[in-house]
């Protein structure tokens, strides 16, 4: 186990950024820390490479325990969002920093330092920009210097705070592919901070979502988004519908309409929400009780599929999305007052929150 | 019929006029009438004036007061800007006035203050002059009184520039495996040095320049306990006109000095903060 994360407790004032974490990253994963903003991401983050300090819990770093440890002396690859790197150094001197700073016993003599500082900027790619300045560099270019500068101490785990925040849409798209083939190659354990739930499915092995400093679920991209622990889950990973609905012996009703409840459900009886994900929610030209009835509003074609807004008639909910693909769609063409039956596929269940 | 273009460069004249003669009448013309009274009555009476034994002594205690005062405020506002801006700490609001009251309190105070802590009558002076020390009356007094009045300078030049730059580059070099020392040296002095450098000079500027609270602690003995400004105000009172305008002509010489250095730093501040760019578009990774 690369990291090992057991009861983390972290206030500021009276602020409680994390609440009692417990975490195992794997060796040679790519791990997402993703949550809302203040959910205690960066801290936990922070918290792992020492540039804080816990209340209470422990981490451990390949077996180590390194909790009273310093960021100095945890040998913790660190990449900032804002990339931090050293304005009056070159990228190659950006580079070497992590070598030259080392005591006299360990620092590699001079041929060898270059030797490793010129392999680790063909690695990133930068060969050629070794006297650049960093002001001289583009976003993605600053980056991958920052990249480089983390990784040349050849760190246990390499911790990465929104590398892709302060990019545009396009060069943090190609960055971030490139960060995951990257990582396929060095197989160093990684850990990233996201706010973006894309990034964090397009990257990421597994995904740790956060919210209020505590741990709401912890999976990989499927099962957050398709077996989502809280309707917390369901609804930050994608667009997600909510019926309000009733529990009683197992049966979830919606109006005239009734379903089981599915297995492993925590809810049992009371008001809840009844959970689907647009391209769950298909249509049936019959009413039936397991479906309910509404009339479409609006439906476009997105490219791949149709997208389908409609009004269910049920108070509280002014209308309910369903994606359909080309084979999916009714025979006819959709127009907006047309009536179709919906009927969830897959769905899960949350006690009603408030 | 005046048009809105034509409007405007009146009034843009008419304000810089405004502006030119107003620093023109009160700070280049007294500039002037120091430097004509100084050779008013030729230049070897000029050059007596500053190399007469008094003045040289005059000079070198300022020399020497600035150079104690001006490194200990070096070291002292680093450490001070340091704190403030980049922990969180209880009492810090209370550290930022105190680093201001300097500049609140009146220099006369100032220099009031340490009479009363280390003069004869003083909490501490007895105590001090039983083991044979004078501070009031003595040198240590005025590097005390200059040390106190010019302290907040550095730190004030430094807190912004140390706040902009924030905590990253500290952390990034401490999570790389560099040791406190080696964080100072190789990445925060590097970012504050143009900061560090121009408060320096306005400290040492003030330091040479240092009047009131100097004037309550020398005690003005001649060749001993006179630094420059109270040598002039001395000769001024004796109607020594020349040699006082002699004197404070090397004063205004330091400042000048002072004005060429500080401008430098600013233009060299200026170039690193923008370097010559090269446009750098982000290229397609393979």
């Amino acid at each position: 186990m690369s990291i090992e994360i057991r009861n983390l407790r972290k206030r500021f004032g009276g602020f409680t950024a994390l609440h009692g974490v417990d975490l195992d990253i794997h060796d040679g994963e790519l791990m997402a820390l993703l949550g809302p903003s203040g959910c205690g991401k960066t801290t936990l983050l922070r918290l792992i490479a020492g540039l804080e300090s816990a209340d209470a819990g422990s981490i451990h770093l390949h077996g180590r325990d390194v909790t009273a440890l310093g960021a100095r002396h945890r040998g913790v690859g660190f990449v900032f969002q804002h990339y931090a790197l050293f304005r009056h150094m070159n990228v190659f001197e950006n580079i070497a920093f992590g070598l030259r700073v080392r005591p006299r016993a360990t620092r590699p003599r001079e041929p060898e330092l270059r030797q490793k500082v010129e392999r680790v900027i063909d690695l990133v790619q930068l060969g050629g920009m070794a006297q650049r300045f960093p002001d001289q560099l583009s976003g993605g270019q600053r980056q991958r210097v920052a990249l480089a500068r983390a990784l040349i101490i050849e760190p246990n785990v390499l911790l990465l705070d929104e590398p892709f925040g302060a990019l545009d849409a396009q060069v943090r798209r190609q960055l971030r592919r490139w960060l995951r083939r990257l990582h396929d190659e060095l197989h160093v354990t990684s850990v990233f901070v996201t706010h973006d739930q894309d990034e964090a499915l397009d990257v990421a092995d597994r995904i740790v979502l956060l919210n209020h400093g505590r741990i709401e679920q912890i999976g990989n991209a499927q099962q957050l988004q398709d077996r989502p622990a809280s309707s917390f889950v369901g609804r930050f990973l994608g667009e997600i519908n909510q019926l309000p609905a009733s529990l009683a012996e197992e049966r979830i009703s919606l109006g005239d309409s009734h379903w089981p409840l599915p297995a492993g459900s925590e809810v049992k009886s009371g008001a809840v929400d009844l959970c689907v994900r647009p391209y769950d929610l298909h249509w049936t030209e019959r009413a039936g009780p397991s479906s309910f009835p509404a009339t479409v509003t609006d439906a476009r074609w997105l490219g791949g599929r149709y997208r389908v807004e409609l009004d269910p008639a049920l108070a509280g909910v002014p209308y309910v999305t369903a994606e359909w693909s080309r084979t999916q769609m009714p025979p006819r063409e959709l127009q907006a007052g047309d009536v179709v039956h919906l009927q969830p596929a897959r769905y899960a269940v949350f006690a009603r929150a408030g | 019929m005046i048009g809105p273009d034509r409007r405007y460069r009146i009034a843009r004249s008419a304000l810089i006029l405004g502006a030119l003669s107003v620093a023109g009448l009160f700070l280049v013309l007294p500039l002037l009438i120091v430097l004509s009274g100084a050779i008013a009555k030729g230049w070897s009476l000029y050059l007596a004036s500053i190399s007469e034994p008094d003045a040289l002594a005059a000079l070198r205690l300022t020399l020497t007061v600035t150079a104690i005062a001006v490194p200990l405020n070096l070291v002292f506002g680093v450490v001070a800007a340091w704190c403030i801006a980049k922990f969180e700490f209880p009492g810090r609001s209370a550290l930022i006035t105190l680093i201001d009251l300097p500049l609140a309190v009146s220099p006369v105070i100032s220099g009031l203050i340490y009479v009363l802590l280390f003069g004869a009558q003083g909490l501490l002076g007895p105590w001090l002059g039983e083991a044979g020390f004078r501070v009031i009356f003595a040198v240590p007094g005025i590097v005390l009184a200059t040390i106190f009045v010019t302290f907040p300078f550095v730190a004030r030049e430094l807190i912004p520039v140390m706040q902009a730059q924030g905590r990253d580059h500290e952390e990034a070099a401490l999570s790389l495996g560099a040791s406190g020392w080696q964080t100072f040296w190789r990445v925060t002095l590097p970012n504050i040095k143009w900061g560090l450098l121009y408060g320096v000079i306005l400290c040492n500027a003030r330091a040479m320049g240092e009047f009131g609270a100097v004037s309550v602690v020398s005690g003005h003995i001649r060749g001993k306990t006179n630094t420059l400004p109270l040598h002039v105000e001395i000769l001024y009172n004796e109607y020594q006109h020349t040699a006082a305008f002699a004197v404070a002509s090397l004063l205004v010489l330091l400042a000048l000095l002072t004005l060429v250095a500080k401008t430098w730093v600013e233009a060299r501040a200026h170039r690193d903060r923008h370097p010559d760019p090269i446009v750098q578009p982000d290229e397609e990774l393979p």
